[in-house]
C-alpha cells in the first residue's frame, strides 16, 4: 500500500506545484481591491491648478506669524524650501545657482521678470506677474493676469484668475487654463487649454446671422433620415451658399461650401473640409480629419481622430456656448478662437 | 453513423475556432492597436438635457445612495432630470422616492407603475414618456455613479451617429469570495479587452443595461423600448445598429457594480442573460445577416458572432456528448490537427483565447497579481456552461411561452457597507460583456 | 494604461522562443522518451505490476526517432459486482452533491458531471454487446502521445499568449523550460497513476479518466504556470518604478 500512496502522493504534489502561487494567491490574496476607477475630477482641466491653490493655502497659513507676509525664505511646514517675494526681486536670484531657482515661489507684489530663469517648483503670483522670455517655469498659479514672453517653456501647468498671455515660440506640457482668457502667440506648441475663450492673437466673436436665408439643400438620390439626421452613404459636397436643416452622417468624405450654413450637427467617417465662412450650429466630428478655411463658425464640439486644422479666424463655441476642440493633433491659424477647451495629447501648435 | 457524428463535431470545433480567433484578435488589437476614445476629452460643452432613469423594484436599502449620487454629480442642475422608475415595489421604495422628489421637485421626477408587465425593459418603456429630455441615461437601482461620470456618458452624444453609449462596470465586491474575484476577471477582459477591442475596430459594442444611455431621437426611431424581451440592452443593441446608429463605448467612463456574491444569484443571472441574447439571436441574426447598405461586412460578421456568444456553451456540451459517443463507438477521430482541437476544445471549456483576453485585461488594468488565480477560471466556466445550456434548453423547450419571467438580481449590500474610495461609491447589478459564453 | 508599445525586440524574442522552444524539444524527444521509460520501469517494479516493458519507436522528418514506453498490461474488465458497487457509488455521490453546501456548487456540478461520465460507462459495460474498444495499454499510450503534443503546442501557445508582453527575457525563457520540464514529468506520472487505477478499477473507469484525469489536467499545468509568468512584473513597469537617475545606480539596483 505504501508504495501506492508515495507514487499518488509524489503525482499529486507535482501537479499541484503549478497551483501554488494561484493557491496562495486564493488563501492570501495579494490583489483584491476593487479597480481604483478613474476619478473624473482628474479630468477637469484646472484641477492640478486648484490642488496646488489648496496645498499652498493650507501650508502658508501653518506658518508663523512672523513669515506670514513680506519677503520670507525658508521652508514651508511640509518641508518645502520655499522664497516669497514682497518687495524687491533680488530674492529671486539669491541662492539661485545659474538662474535656476529650486524653491517654491510666492510672489505678492507685481513682478517682471528678466527671462531665462528656471524654477524647478511651483510659482505663485497674487499679484500680475510678467515672464521674461526663455523662462522655464515647473508650474505656475497668478491670481490676476500672467504674461509668458517668448519662448517660455511650462513643464506641468499654468493658470492664470486674469488673462493669460503666451508669447511666441512657447511650448506648453500639461493643462494650462485661465478663469479669463488664454491668448497664444505664433508657434506655441501645447497640449491642453480650458478658459472662457482661448484665442490665436485676436479673439473672434460669432458672426452675425446672415442677411438672407440662403436657399435649402436637397439632399442627393439615397440620402436617408435616422431619427434626427440625415445619413449619406459615400462622399458628399454641399455647394456653396445652401442651407442644411438637420444633422448630417456622412460614411465617406464630406465637404461643405463657401458660406453655406448647416443647422445642425456633421459627422463623417471620412475628412471633413469646411470651405471659407461655413458655419455648422452643431458639433463636428469624424473619424479622420478636418480641414476649416478661413472665417468658419462651429457651435461645437469638434472632435477629429486622427487630426483638426482650423483655419483663420475659425471660430468654435461662442461667449454663452462653450465647446471643446478635440484631435490627437491640432493646427490652429492666427485669428482661430474657441471658446472652452482644447485638447491634443499628440500636441497643438499655432501657426 | 460515423459521419452523423463527425460532422457535426467538425462543425462544433470550427465554430470554437472561429470564436478562438475573434478573441484572440481582439486581445491583440486591444494590447497593440490603436486605441479608440474620441469623446473623452470633451469636458467643456453646452450640455443637452439628460433625463437618468433609474428602475427600482424593491431597492429600499440602496436607492438613496444612487440618487444622492446622482445629485452630487457635476452635471448642471437644469439640463438634469432625474426619474427613479418604482416599479410594483412593496417596500419602502416609494417613500424614499417621495421624499427625495419633496427636497429636488425640479431634478428629482419619480414615475410609479403599480401594474403591467414586471421586468426592466417593460418600466423603461413604460416611463420613457415621462421626460422628453435629449439624452436618456440607465442605472441600476444599486449602482453609484461619480461625480463627472454623467457628462462622461453624454459627451459621445455630440456625435450625431451615436445612438447608444455604454461605460465600463467595475466590481466592487471582489473581495467577498471566490466567486466575485472570478467575476471580476471576467468583467476585466469582457470590458477592458473585449468591448473596447469592438469600439477600436468600429465593430459593434453592446450597450449594457446601466452605466449607459441612449439618444431619444434613436429611442423614439427604433420604436422604444423592447418590453418583450429578457435583455432590453442587447436587443436595443442590434435595433439600433440595424437601424443606422452607432453604439460606442467608454472604457473611462468606470462605475462600480456589485457583482453576485453567491452561486445561486450568479447561476439565476447567467440564466437570464442567455434567455434574454438567445431572444434576439433568433430575432436579429436575419435582418443582420442581410445587410442593410450602411453596415459593412465586418460588423455583420462580429454582429452574429455577438449574438451567437451564448449558444456557444450548449454546443460545446453537445461537442462534448458527440466525443464521449464517439469514444464508446471506439471511432477514432483522426490524429492530427482535429484530434488536438477537439481535446484543446473540450479540455478547457472553451478556448485558451479567453485566458488570454483575461490575463490581458488585468495587465492593462494593473491589476496583475490577481491573474494568478486564472485556473480557477475554469470553475466559474464550468457553472456558466451548465447554466446558459440548461437556460437554453428550457428556452426551447418552452418556446410557445410569449413572455419569460424576468428575476431581479439579488443586491448584497446593506446600508452599514463600507464603499471604496475615490470616485466610487457603487454597487450594482452584475452585467455581461458579449465575452464569449462565461 | 492605454496599450503595450510594440517593439521588434520582443518580435525576434518571440521568434527565438517560439521556433526555437519548439527545435529543442524535437531535440530533446530520444531524451524525453528514454526518461519516460525509465521511469514506466521504475513504477513498474515499485508497484509490482508484472507485465513487459516494450516500446514504441517514432521517427520525425529530420531524422529523429524516439522511443515511448508500452507497458503490456492486460485490460480488466468489470464484472456484474464491480458494476454494482460503481453504480452504488455514483449513486451516493450523486445524493451527496445535493447535500453540499451552495458554496461548493461548482464542485457539485463537477461531481454530477463525473456521475453521468462514469454511468455512461456503466451503461456501456452493462447492455453493450460490442466488446470495450480500448486496451489498458492502448489508453496509456494515448495518454503519453497526446501529452507530447501538449508539450510541443506550449512554445507556439506562449509564442501567441506570453512572449508579446514586456516581460525579461530570461523570465519568458525560464518559464518555457519550467513548463516543458514539468510537463516532461508529470506526463508519465499521471499515465502510472492512470495504469494503476485502471487495473485496480477494471476498465470501467477508462472513460472517466480519459475525457477528465487527462489532457485537461495537462492544459490546467499549462494556465496554472501561464497566470503565474503574467502576474510578474513587466520591464516596463520595472523602468517606471526605478529611483530618478540621480540619485544613482545603488538606489536603482535596489
Amino acid at each position: 500500500m505504501l508504495p501506492v500512496l508515495a507514487l499518488f502522493g509524489l503525482t499529486a504534489a507535482w501537479f499541484l506545484l503549478p497551483m501554488i502561487p494561484a493557491l496562495v494567491e486564493l488563501f492570501r490574496p495579494t490583489d483584491i481591491a476593487p479597480l481604483k476607477v478613474v476619478d473624473r475630477s482628474s479630468g477637469y482641466v484646472a484641477y492640478f491648478a486648484r490642488n496646488f491653490r489648496q496645498y499652498l493655502e493650507k501650508q502658508t497659513a501653518a506658518l508663523p506669524r512672523e513669515a506670514q507676509a513680506g519677503d520670507f525664505f525658508g521652508r514651508l511646514p511640509d518641508g518645502t524650501q520655499f522664497l516669497r517675494i514682497h518687495k524687491t526681486a533680488d530674492a529671486l536670484t539669491r541662492d539661485a545657482e545659474e538662474g535656476t531657482q529650486n524653491r517654491l515661489v510666492v510672489v505678492d507684489a507685481p513682478l517682471t521678470l528678466r527671462g531665462g530663469e528656471t524654477f524647478l517648483m511651483e510659482v505663485y503670483a497674487r499679484a500680475p506677474l510678467v515672464g521674461g522670455p526663455g523662462a522655464v517655469y515647473r508650474a505656475v498659479y497668478a491670481e490676476q493676469e500672467l504674461g509668458l514672453g517668448d519662448g517660455t517653456r511650462v513643464l506641468r501647468w499654468a493658470h492664470a484668475g486674469g488673462r493669460m498671455t503666451v508669447g511666441a515660440h512657447s511650448v506648453l506640457r500639461g493643462r494650462i487654463t485661465s478663469d479669463t482668457a488664454v491668448i497664444l502667440g505664433g508657434d506655441v506648441v501645447f497640449e491642453r487649454i480650458g478658459a472662457p475663450v482661448i484665442a490665436v492673437g485676436e479673439v473672434q466673436e460669432p458672426p452675425p446671422a446672415p442677411p438672407a436665408l440662403p436657399k435649402a439643400f436637397k439632399f442627393p438620390k439615397g440620402a436617408r433620415r435616422i431619427g434626427d439626421h440625415v445619413r449619406v452613404e459615400g462622399a458628399l459636397e454641399i455647394p456653396e451658399g445652401v442651407l442644411v436643416t438637420s444633422s448630417l452622417v456622412v460614411s465617406g468624405r464630406l465637404r461643405i461650401g463657401l458660406g453655406t450654413i448647416v443647422e445642425g450637427s456633421v459627422k463623417a467617417h471620412g475628412e471633413i473640409e469646411l470651405a471659407d465662412e461655413a458655419q455648422v450650429k452643431g458639433a463636428v466630428v469624424t473619424r479622420t480629419r478636418l480641414l476649416t478655411g478661413t472665417g468658419v463658425w462651429i457651435a461645437g464640439p469638434v472632435i477629429a481622430e486622427e487630426r483638426i486644422r482650423l483655419g483663420k479666424g475659425t471660430l468654435v463655441g461662442g461667449p454663452d456656448l462653450p465647446a471643446t476642440v478635440s484631435a490627437p493633433e491640432i493646427e490652429l491659424a492666427t485669428g482661430a478662437t474657441v471658446y472652452g477647451q482644447i485638447s491634443a495629447p499628440r500636441g497643438a501648435r499655432t501657426f | 453513423m460515423r459521419f452523423a457524428l463527425l460532422i457535426p463535431l467538425y462543425i462544433i470545433v470550427a465554430v470554437m475556432v472561429v470564436y478562438t480567433i475573434r478573441h484572440y484578435l481582439f486581445t491583440l488589437n486591444r494590447l497593440f492597436g490603436r486605441h479608440r476614445q474620441p469623446y473623452v476629452d470633451i469636458g467643456t460643452a453646452a450640455w443637452p438635457r439628460v433625463a437618468v432613469f433609474v428602475p427600482c423594484h424593491n431597492e429600499e436599502k440602496v436607492v438613496s445612495h444612487m440618487l444622492d449620487a446622482l445629485l452630487a454629480g457635476d452635471y448642471p442642475p437644469d439640463r438634469l432630470i432625474i426619474v427613479p422608475i418604482n416599479d410594483r415595489s412593496s417596500d419602502g421604495t416609494q417613500d424614499i422616492l417621495d421624499d427625495y422628489a419633496g427636497r429636488f421637485p425640479l431634478q428629482v421626477r419619480p414615475f410609479r407603475r403599480d401594474d403591467g408587465r414586471p421586468g426592466k425593459a417593460a418600466a423603461l418603456r413604460a416611463a420613457t414618456a415621462a421626460a422628453d429630455a435629449d439624452i436618456h441615461l440607465v442605472f441600476d437601482a444599486d449602482y453609484l455613479p461619480g461625480r463627472g461620470l454623467m457628462k462622461q456618458l453624454v459627451a459621445p452624444f455630440f456625435d450625431p451617429e451615436v445612438g447608444a453609449v455604454m461605460g465600463r462596470v467595475v466590481p466592487m465586491n471582489v473581495s467577498k469570495s471566490l466567486l466575485t474575484r472570478l467575476l471580476d476577471l471576467e468583467r476585466t477582459g469582457g470590458y477592458q479587452v473585449d468591448q473596447q477591442a469592438r469600439m477600436n475596430l468600429g465593430l459593434i459594442p453592446q450597450y449594457g443595461g446601466t452605466v449607459g444611455g441612449v439618444r431619444r431621437a434613436a429611442l423614439l426611431d427604433v420604436g422604444g423600448w423592447r418590453d418583450d424581451t429578457l435583455a432590453e440592452d442587447t436587443d436595443i443593441t442590434f435595433q439600433l445598429v440595424l437601424a443606422g446608429w452607432e453604439v460606442v463605448y467608454q472604457n473611462r467612463s468606470e462605475c462600480y457594480e456589485e457583482v453576485p456574491e453567491n452561486w445561486s444569484s450568479r447561476i439565476r443571472q447567467i440564466k437570464r442573460w442567455a434567455r434574454g441574447h438567445n431572444q434576439a439571436m433568433l430575432r436579429y441574426w436575419w435582418p443582420l445577416l442581410k445587410r442593410p447598405a450602411h453596415v459593412r461586412r465586418r460588423t455583420v460578421v462580429d454582429g452574429l458572432l455577438l449574438l451567437g456568444v451564448f449558444a456557444v456553451g450548449p454546443l460545446l456540451l453537445l461537442g462534448w456528448m458527440l466525443a464521449i459517443t464517439l469514444y464508446y463507438l471506439g471511432i477514432q477521430i483522426s490524429a492530427g490537427l482535429l484530434a488536438i482541437l477537439i481535446v484543446a476544445m473540450y479540455s478547457t471549456l472553451g478556448n485558451f483565447a479567453a485566458f488570454f483576453e483575461v490575463a490581458a485585461g488585468a495587465r492593462l488594468d494593473g491589476s496583475r497579481r490577481r491573474i494568478r488565480l486564472l485556473p480557477f477560471l475554469i470553475v466559474g466556466f464550468l457553472v456558466s456552461l451548465v447554466s446558459v445550456s440548461w437556460a437554453t434548453v428550457a428556452q426551447m423547450a418552452t418556446f410557445w411561452r410569449r413572455h419569460d419571467q424576468w428575476e431581479k438580481t439579488e443586491r448584497h449590500r446593506t446600508a452599514s457597507t463600507e464603499l471604496p474610495n475615490g470616485n466610487g461609491n457603487g454597487n450594482g447589478n452584475g452585467h455581461k460583456n458579449g465575452n464569449g459564453g462565461a | 494604461m492605454v496599450g503595450l508599445p510594440w517593439t521588434i525586440w520582443r518580435l525576434v524574442t518571440t521568434l527565438i522562443l517560439s521556433l526555437g522552444g519548439l527545435a529543442a524539444l524535437l531535440a530533446a524527444l530520444p531524451y524525453v522518451g528514454r526518461f519516460w521509460g525509465a521511469v514506466f520501469e521504475r513504477a513498474r517494479d515499485f508497484l509490482g505490476i508484472h507485465a513487459p516493458l516494450g516500446d514504441q519507436l517514432f521517427s520525425l522528418p529530420g531524422g529523429i526517432t524516439f522511443a515511448l514506453p508500452v507497458l503490456a498490461v492486460p485490460t480488466p474488465l468489470p464484472d456484474s459486482l464491480v458494476l454494482s458497487i460503481a453504480g452504488i457509488v455514483c449513486a451516493v455521490v450523486l445524493v451527496g452533491s445535493f447535500a453540499l453546501p451552495e458554496r461548493f456548487t461548482p464542485l457539485r456540478y463537477l461531481l454530477r458531471f463525473l456521475v453521468v461520465l462514469q454511468g455512461s460507462a456503466i451503461l456501456f459495460f452493462a447492455v453493450s454487446r460490442d466488446p470495450f474498444p480500448y486496451r489498458l495499454q492502448d489508453h496509456v499510450f494515448i495518454l503519453l502521445t497526446a501529452g507530447l503534443v501538449v508539450m510541443g503546442l506550449v512554445p507556439l501557445v506562449l509564442g501567441f499568449t506570453l512572449h508579446l508582453f514586456d516581460l525579461a527575457f530570461w523570465k519568458k525563457l525560464l518559464l518555457t523550460l519550467a513548463i516543458l520540464i514539468h510537463l516532461a514529468v508529470w506526463i508519465p506520472l499521471q499515465a502510472v497513476a492512470h495504469l494503476w487505477l485502471i487495473l485496480h478499477g477494471t476498465a470501467l473507469l477508462m472513460p472517466v479518466l480519459f475525457l477528465t484525469g487527462g489532457l485537461l489536467l495537462d492544459v490546467l499545468v499549462f494556465v496554472a504556470f501561464y497566470g503565474w509568468a503574467l502576474s510578474w512584473r513587466g520591464e516596463q513597469e520595472r523602468r517606471e518604478t526605478l529611483p530618478p537617475v540621480h540619485l544613482g545606480r545603488k538606489a536603482r539596483r535596489r
